[in-house]
């Protein structure tokens, strides 16, 4: 994902209407950027929720973001947290499918996606599967039609229920074929943008949130003192194990910057008032297994990480890893050649060698075999074009071995140069 | 409604400010008065000194400037016509305060914007100019905006 659209904000405000809100008691979940209800809420490590956009706006482009509300500071995006996302929807539905066709008009606009959900969180079709990572909750349902005509009556039917789950042929799952979406004037032809608005949102009203929906998929019991990981995921805080640096979602196995992730207030009293009965009951238990820990609030014991090298240390300003959510990407960069869409598919060195399939955080249709080109920073391609013109990198080299050959002194300044000497030779071929 | 907001704010932008607006009609921050005006972009805000303070029974003009795509982007906050007396208030209105610029974050409203102006008054123990204000002055006549400034925030005692 680049950050391209940061500063992309110059939407047209002639057609502005100042619509009432209905009042369905949106207090609870609002975004402090926006002031509106919450739209496809991203949970911060603090606990802070904002909406995916106000989030991925607020973000520093070229070097650590802080939460708006707390001023924490963070590197990564996180991905949207579906479960609020559904609470939401059916707690407030009009009040969110207003929401919801406020910034599709704004995303269609600009060309940029937010990452879209379908029906609810046991039906939603998980990537996973492709590792064999498929949870049971996931395995009941996991592809799901899309199209807008029949959403409301024929989606239950899976075309592709047969289909063995690695064939990628196509845009197979993700979405159905253009052919059925409704017409958006605009680059219908090559039926792109028609796969991006094919979900309805008042399906989501089809069927209330039970208590079943907010289990903790490690102690699979109701959710106590959430919190929400970079992926998106709700786990107990006492269901996480407490580390010392980052660790990987017990569920989807990605892994989670930082090692302190904080309870999300709002879904933690949302969750006391919607079940208190069993919420009490959850508190009773947890008092009687964890009677010193109490209130365990994190001790900040993030260390900073010395970056080892010159490489590392580059900053790919307005570009975020569609993998981890870093945002600006640090390091190697990785981007896709085949990806169509507007804000382009990024990696940073590490999910790219991960491996594995990323999901985009802008709903782009990557596939796992398309070509990816490792990028170099434009700070890099500057000092490059300098140095072919000057001839530095075979005078750099000279120094170096002078330097070698002289002294130890500045031995650390040296390993930097010379890691990016290599870094721009691997680039000069 | 539509025709209230101007052409300089995005759409995220005049529908924030259209809240805050709203927020502030039905509890406005003590001590302060919105001046109604059709401009939403740029509003004029009346401050009262506070009881028991240098500034009692003062009256000051605060003048805040809202950029394209606030709020993810500070406001442009100054005093208009005379500037009260204050070691951080420049002599053209602007105000050395860090929300306004460097710790500026969008979780903040014109209404925390104001209790923090109000609240510099009032610790203030005297009615002085900064001591490097003919100089800054100077520097800025030519109309720019504070935000252009690079500020020096040493004094959190004030």
């Amino acid at each position: 994902m680049a950050g391209c659209l940061v500063s992309d904000s110059s939407e047209d405000c002639r057609t502005f209407e100042a619509q009432e809100p209905s009042n369905e008691g949106t207090e609870r979940f609002t975004c402090s950027i926006c002031l509106d209800l919450v739209y496809k809420p991203i949970v911060q490590a603090c606990g802070h929720i904002f909406c995916f956009w106000c989030a991925f706006k607020a973000m520093d482009v070229r070097k650590e973001s802080h939460c708006p509300v707390c001023r924490r500071p963070y590197q990564y995006f996180p991905r949207v947290c579906e479960l609020l996302h559904f609470v939401i929807s059916k707690t407030t539905p009009v009040e969110y499918k207003r929401r919801g066709d406020e910034i599709r008009r704004a995303e269609e606009e600009s060309q940029v996606f937010s990452p879209h959900f379908l029906k609810s969180p046991r039906q939603t079709w998980s990537p996973r599967s492709y590792d064999g990572l498929l949870t049971p909750r996931e395995a009941a349902s996991h592809c799901v039609n899309t199209s807008a005509e029949h959403i409301s009556s024929a989606d239950t039917s899976c075309p592709c229920k047969e289909n063995d789950h690695e064939d990628w042929g196509d845009s197979g799952h993700m979405s159905d074929k253009p052919a059925s979406a409704p017409a958006l004037n605009s680059q219908k032809e090559n039926g792109y943008a028609d796969k991006r608005y094919t979900q309805v949102d008042s399906s989501f009203m089809d069927d209330k949130l039970t208590i079943d929906d907010f289990n903790c998929p490690s102690c699979n019991d109701l959710l106590y003192r959430p919190v929400v990981l970079n992926c998106g995921e709700v786990f107990c805080k006492s269901c996480l194990k407490r580390t010392t640096k980052a660790f990987y979602c017990p569920s989807c196995k990605s892994s989670n910057p930082g090692s302190s992730v904080h309870v999300c207030l709002e879904l933690h009293q949302y969750l006391e008032s919607a079940f208190p009965v069993d919420y009490n009951r959850r508190r009773l238990a947890h008092s009687a297994i964890y009677v010193s820990g109490g209130d365990d609030e994190d001790q900040n014991n993030e260390s900073a990480e010395a970056a080892d090298n010159i490489i590392s240390r580059i900053r790919h300003a307005q570009v975020g890893c569609d993998g981890c959510g870093m945002f600006p990407i640090e390091g190697v960069r990785y981007r896709c050649t085949e990806c169509i869409e507007k804000i382009g598919f990024d990696l940073c060195g590490s999910c790219y060698k991960h491996g594995g399939y990323v999901i985009g955080r802008f709903n782009q249709e990557h596939h796992p075999q398309h070509h990816m080109e490792q990028i170099c920073p434009q700070e890099v391609h500057h000092i490059l074009n300098l140095n072919i013109q000057n001839g530095f990198i075979q005078r750099r080299r000279q120094q170096q071995h002078a330097l070698h050959e002289s002294n130890d002194h500045n031995s650390q300044q040296r390993n930097l140069f010379s890691d990016l000497d290599d870094y721009i030779a691997s680039f000069i071929g | 409604m539509s025709s209230s907001s101007p052409k300089g704010l995005s759409r995220i932008a005049a529908n924030r400010l259209h809240k805050e607006l709203k927020e502030w009609q039905m509890n406005p921050p003590a001590g302060f008065k919105h001046k109604v005006s059709d401009n939403l972009q740029r509003w004029i805000v009346e401050v009262n000194g506070a009881p028991n303070t240098l500034y009692e029974n003062e009256t000051y003009y605060l003048q805040v400037d809202f950029p394209e795509n606030y709020p993810m982007e500070a406001p442009q906050v100054i005093f208009t016509h005379n500037p009260p007396l204050h070691p951080h208030i420049y002599s053209n209105g602007h105000i050395c305060l860090d929300i306004l610029y460097d710790s500026w974050s969008p979780a903040m409203t014109v209404s925390s914007i104001c209790i923090s102006i109000l609240s510099m008054l009032s610790s203030s123990t005297e009615k002085a100019r900064p001591v490097d204000n003919d100089r800054y002055v100077r520097n800025c006549r030519n109309g720019k905006s504070p935000k252009e400034t690079r500020w020096w925030f040493h004094d959190d005692k004030v």
